[in-house]
């Protein structure tokens, strides 16, 4: 039936931004509405293509294998990272979640000696980082609300 | 061991650059610009860095949040520190006409803005590329209307304040001009200089920084120019059009009077300054000087006049 | 001419030149991070040039300008982000090099494309500006708006393989950029009530997404390295470069002249300069099926490109008072606080303070060979060594720092890693970032272009000729049908002498 479940999957995506694009386009002025107007009959007829492509033939997608658990462990800290940021503040948060990427990439074989040096090094470079950004740089990198009065 | 040692000396030589940067960073100013680097807030506001390390031998930091017209910054000034060290551009009309016009998309109110100085305006003008067969306002009038319609001016965005001026125009001189809106001043000097429309809807600065590329005809505000003389303004013409961009600063709300007081008396001295002045003006920039604790009464006026601005212009009721 | 050899000297004073040096070294650090970009780079500087005189200030700020713009091609080779918007062509084939074991070929070609590219844009700078300058006057929405469309044409020469979600990619491109406000009309567009959006994507997070984010979570989840050490890990390469520059003597001209003339149009910038000229290197290239798998011509195409902007770009700022690149809008205004006025007088009453900057850029592009070829070496051995337990959560503290800075603001952080992990789900989904770079920031080229041509004829009564009778337009209306047409044409023409000869 469905030859090529992502291509299927990908033009009902598409068609459905679309319909957004559409509606929104409704209340929009005239020369505001133009191009959203032009793109989203293009988008609708280009998905319509692959649609019925998605019958007909696959074209396969090179995509090596990847593991699941690493993916699903990284993206959690990396949003745990940014959510803390500005609540415990740059450098406390940044040196939690650095060390803890570390430990998650970790060869199953790395020793503690190694483990160590690297959350040094990363400390380290955390720092540096941080004193260079706000002072050479004048970005004011986030104290942390937590501890703000 | 020999670990060890790069891990000694990784640790010193960290340890010596944690203490330059400390060193480095003595007591400051942050001066946040709603806006992106270039514009008149940025240029007015890089004038003052220098005269503000000169004065009190402190630097004055800026930084750029720009968005959404400067709504982006405006929104967040009430969470940055209230001891004095942060202070922020604020914008008229923008931050009168923001709010008034969209309370949900400004995503603040006039209030929240804790505004303690206005130093500069730049009025509003009309500009015509040197070469254009439109030697005065008069002859710009006379070709629209005669030709409704096909008067095309360039400015920076819609309902911006290059937009409202050809709006007041058409209203005060009873004529029909076709407002072409670009992305930014320079793309819309770039038409005006390209011939593309027949003139411009911008500012004063503009007139200077295009040289004698471009012709000012003429310039909304009270009195002529220094940097302009000859050019009338449109109160002179006979329009009654006062109207430009003043550009000041906000504190938190949180901060404390004596605070705002200090950093308001801090502008003003730079405001006095002989060479500030004549480099302002030079650049098309007319200077004023509302204080802290004349700003809340300026305000109260401009509401007034922008309020009015707007109804006849059917963006509020 | 006496007073050209005065500058000339001028330029060459200690002053000047350790300005050259450490500019230089300054930008080519900034720019190699992903989320400070050239136009920060240079407002950074601004007020160390307050005690400057006009020329030596020109010279620093010009230095970090080309030293950013060469910088953003580092981590555009190594870790598939650009530095600065100006490298995302060079993502394309440069990562590909370094994954296949030619990072330290790529580095080296980087710099010596940037150098040649730099050269160029300063050359016409210095000899051509006040006729480019006029050029670039003559450039109206109407041009602007067909330059898009050609730009757009180069979405089937950027495909590869999936033509139809190419130009889904492109399309996804060109509705990202129609988010925000539109510039005509001042509706709030396609937002969906996300007050964050309200001011369009920011381009810079959104490569960083786009392109750093699926390199992450690749090298996280696979085993192997990161980039394949190369088999000379020592010399850098520099004969090889050297003769695969030579070899390519008329594409890095090539790509150099359309970096300038890009420069020399106010609004378009690096970014669409390296694209463009990728696109065009790829559609005319012998190897073209070898782009994106690790050639060197299109490292070389973009990289040319987009250092010319630099000189390039100076030449509106400098004749019109009109920014070239968001870089030369930061320099206007330091300009203005020296009290210098733009335009034709600069040119000759202030003809010493112009001519000793030119002079001071070509020499800060010259100095950007050696140095960046010799740090260059360096970044790539660190790089190569670094153990992917540390190089995985530093390059994603850069991401986090990098987008931070942008606006000083988290909101900007958590767009990057939301759009990246968008971008990761399309990349395996068939959807390549080139085509959504692309369309985004060709979008509001196009539409702008496109709503302000219409405007004005409307306003002239003369709509269709406003957009097809102008003589630039039509010459861009015939490249871009020569370009769609000629290769069907082509293989048709071929097909048939083939048949003839059987």
């Amino acid at each position: 039936m469905i030859k090529d479940k992502i291509s299927f999957l990908s033009s009902i995506i598409f068609f459905a931004l679309s319909a957004f694009i559409y509606l929104d386009s409704s209340r929009l002025s005239d020369f505001a509405a133009v191009f959203p107007i032009t793109i989203g009959t293009i988008l609708v007829f280009l998905s319509i293509l692959l649609l019925v492509r998605s019958f007909k033939f696959e074209i396969k997608i090179n995509n090596e294998s990847v593991s699941k658990l690493k993916i699903f462990l990284l993206i959690i800290v990396f949003f745990g990272w940014i959510y803390f940021l500005e609540r415990s503040g740059f450098i406390i948060t940044s040196l939690i979640a650095f060390n803890t990427l570390v430990l998650i990439n970790c060869e199953s074989n790395a020793s503690l000696k190694q483990k160590i040096f690297f959350m040094m090094a990363g400390t380290f470079f955390i720092v540096c980082l941080y004193f260079g950004f706000k002072n050479l740089l004048q970005v004011p990198l986030p104290d942390g609300l937590w501890f703000r009065d | 061991m020999i670990k060890l040692k790069s891990i000694i000396s990784k640790i010193i030589a960290s340890s010596i650059i944690l203490i330059m940067s400390i060193a480095y960073a003595n007591a400051q100013l942050t001066n946040i610009i709603p806006f992106g680097p270039g514009g008149e807030s940025d240029v007015t506001a890089r004038l003052q860095q220098k005269y503000y390390k000169e004065m009190f031998n402190e630097d004055m930091v800026i930084q750029y949040k720009p968005g959404g017209g400067g709504a982006v910054a405006w929104q967040t000034l009430n969470s940055e520190k209230n001891d004095g060290s942060v202070i922020m551009g604020a914008n008229l009309p923008h931050i009168i006409m923001q709010p008034m016009a969209n309370k949900e998309k400004a995503g603040y109110t006039t209030s929240d803005l804790n505004v303690f100085n206005f130093f500069h305006y730049t009025p509003d003008a009309i500009l015509v590329e040197a070469s254009s067969p439109h030697k005065t306002f008069k002859d710009l009038v006379a070709f629209a209307k005669k030709n409704p319609g096909k008067l095309t001016l360039s400015g920076s965005g819609t309902y911006s304040a290059n937009h409202l001026l050809t709006i007041q125009l058409e209203q005060k001189a009873g004529i029909k001009t076709t407002y072409v809106p670009f992305k930014g001043t320079g793309a819309a000097n770039q038409a005006l200089l390209g011939k593309q429309v027949e003139g411009s809807a911008g500012y004063s600065t503009i007139g200077i920084q295009l040289g004698d590329k471009a012709r000012v005809l003429a310039i909304a505000s009270d009195k002529r120019l220094p940097a302009f003389p000859n050019v009338p303004t449109l109160k002179e013409l006979g329009y009654d059009i006062v109207s430009g961009a003043y550009r000041g600063y906000a504190l938190p709300k949180s901060t404390s009077t004596a605070t705002k007081k200090k950093l308001s008396d801090r502008l003003m001295k730079i405001n006095a300054d002989k060479n500030f002045i004549k480099t302002m003006e030079d650049g098309g920039y007319v200077v004023v000087n509302i204080g802290h604790d004349q700003v809340n009464k300026f305000m109260a006026e401009q509401k007034k006049i922008n309020e009015s601005i707007a109804k006849s212009l059917g963006l509020i009721k | 001419m006496t007073s050209l050899f005065a500058d000339f000297l001028s330029s060459l004073s200690l002053l000047n030149v350790s300005l050259a040096f450490m500019g230089v070294l300054a930008g080519i650090i900034i720019g190699a991070l992903p989320g400070l970009s050239a136009t920060m780079a240079v407002a950074v500087l601004v007020p160390f040039t307050f005690s400057l005189n006009p020329s030596s200030a020109l010279i620093v700020l010009g230095a970090v300008y080309t030293g950013a713009i060469f910088g953003g091609s580092w981590s555009a080779i190594l870790i598939n982000t650009p530095g600065t918007p100006s490298a995302v062509a060079t993502t394309f084939d440069g990562y590909a090099m370094a994954k296949n074991g030619n990072g330290d070929l790529a580095m080296s070609i980087s710099c010596m494309s940037s150098f040649v590219g730099g050269i160029v844009g300063v050359i016409c700078l210095a000899l051509f500006a006040p006729p480019l300058a006029s050029i670039s006057l003559a450039f109206g929405p109407t041009e602007y708006f067909w330059l898009a469309i050609l730009g757009l044409t180069l979405i089937s020469t950027l495909a590869e393989g999936d033509n139809i979600k190419s130009l889904i990619g492109a399309c996804f491109g060109l509705f990202l950029s129609m988010i925000g406000i539109s510039v005509v009309g001042g509706d709030m567009r396609l937002t969906g009530n996300i007050s964050f959006l309200n001011s369009g994507i920011e381009i810079v997070s959104a490569m960083i997404g786009l392109f750093c984010i699926p390199v992450i979570l690749d090298l996280t989840s696979l085993k192997g390295k990161h980039l394949t050490e190369s088999d000379a890990p020592k010399s850098l390469r520099l004969v090889e470069a050297f003769s695969i520059m030579f070899k390519n003597k008329f594409e890095s001209l090539k790509g150099s002249l359309i970096g300038t003339f890009i420069g020399i149009l106010p609004g378009a910038g690096g970014s669409i300069a390296s694209i463009v000229s990728y696109g065009e290197a790829k559609r005319t290239s012998k190897k073209k099926d070898n782009f994106g798998k690790g050639e060197p011509e299109g490292l070389i195409a973009s990289e040319t490109a987009n250092n010319a902007t630099v000189g390039g770009g100076f030449i509106p700022t400098l004749c019109l008072g009109i920014p070239g690149t968001p870089p030369d809008a930061v320099i206007l205004g330091a300009l203005l606080i020296q009290g210098i006025k733009t335009g034709d007088t600069l040119f000759t009453q202030q003809s010493d303070i112009v001519y000793t900057f030119i002079f001071g850029l070509a020499l800060a592009t010259i100095i950007m060979l050696p140095l960046g070829l010799v740090m260059g070496r360096y970044a790539y051995k660190f790089i190569i060594r670094v153990p992917k337990e540390i190089l995985i959560p530093s390059i994603i503290f850069l991401t986090i720092i990098g987008s931070y800075s942008i606006q000083n603001s988290i909101l900007n952080v958590y767009f990057m890693f939301f759009f990246g992990l968008i971008g990761w789900v399309l990349n395996r989904a068939g959807f390549k970032a080139s085509p959504i770079v692309l369309g985004l920031v060709l979008g509001g080229i196009a539409e702008q272009g496109f709503v302000q041509a219409y405007i004005i004829g409307n306003a002239q009564d003369a709509i269709l000729a406003n957009f097809f009778a102008r003589p630039i337009s039509a010459a861009i209306i015939f490249m871009i049908l020569i370009g769609l047409f000629y290769p069907i044409f082509k293989d048709k023409f071929f097909k048939k002498k083939e048949l003839i000869h059987d």
